[in-house]
């Protein structure tokens, strides 16, 4: 990758978004970042990060009106269920998504992992975003590096990120 | 743009340090997302992880991508993982 097709289509999704959102500016990361695992998995503490729209259902939804899209975020307790949460996002059909937060936020799943003895633990912290965000230089110049620090600053192994 | 946003905070937490690997059903907006590692699926949106309540599909997804995250030795790796798409 990429491969010829994959660039037809990327070319159709930019032309798309650009007739949809006056703001549509797509922002790549400058270069690729590589931090290399530094330890086995079974000793690793694994965070969650999703832009599928997850919350607690005691949490206020992100903003699925502003034009702008939504950039801030829910934290997400490690020590959850997926039954805990609700999914809401304006682009993409959350049925799914509500009817089990696991497919798009593999809580229970991680938890499995740790009782397994395939991973070390689930993250103290966990990070949900709306991932509508037509000029992604709001998410990168804004909550990106605040979510970035965080996940740092409780000693987070690794992180498995999800899309909506 | 989930796909977008999921390459931002990806680069971000990466440039801490801290290791990544993202689930993508749009490999075409990742592969130019400048992103470390990642896990193709040939599923809809609304479903990175699988369907509902179909525990071991999940569990398996959710393993498959956490040994890319071992294995992935060469920065913006996207792999294609052989699962396919049908409604449980």
């Amino acid at each position: 990758m990429p491969t010829p097709d994959l660039e037809e289509r990327f070319r159709r999704w930019l032309k798309l978004t650009a007739e949809m959102h006056d703001n549509a500016n797509f922002t790549p990361n400058a270069s690729i970042a590589w931090a290399p695992m530094r330890k086995p998995l079974a000793d690793c503490t694994i965070a969650l990060v999703s832009t599928a729209g997850v919350h607690l259902k005691s949490q206020p939804a992100h903003d699925l009106l502003d034009p702008h899209g939504d950039p801030s975020f829910r934290e997400i307790p490690g020590d959850i269920q997926a039954s805990d949460i609700a999914v809401d996002h304006s682009h993409y059909d959350t049925t799914d998504a509500n009817a089990d937060p696991n497919c798009v936020f593999p809580i229970d799943r991680l938890h499995e992992l740790v009782n397994m003895g395939m991973i070390g633990a689930v993250a103290a912290m966990n990070f949900g975003f709306m991932g509508f965000i037509p000029d992604g230089r709001l998410l990168r110049d804004t909550t990106a590096p605040i979510v970035a620090e965080r996940l740092l600053k409780q000693e987070t192994d690794a992180v498995v990120l999800t899309p909506g | 743009m989930c796909h977008q946003s999921v390459g931002l905070l990806q680069g971000a937490i990466e440039r801490q340090g801290i290791p990544t690997i993202s689930v993508t059903v749009r490999p075409e907006i990742t592969a130019h997302a400048n992103v470390s590692r990642a896990c193709y699926l040939r599923f809809p949106t609304g479903n990175p992880m699988g369907s509902p309540n179909e525990a071991s599909q999940q569990l398996a997804i959710l393993t498959a991508v956490l040994e890319q995250l071992v294995k992935i030795q060469e920065p913006g790796t996207i792999v294609e993982l052989p699962y396919r798409w049908r409604r449980m």
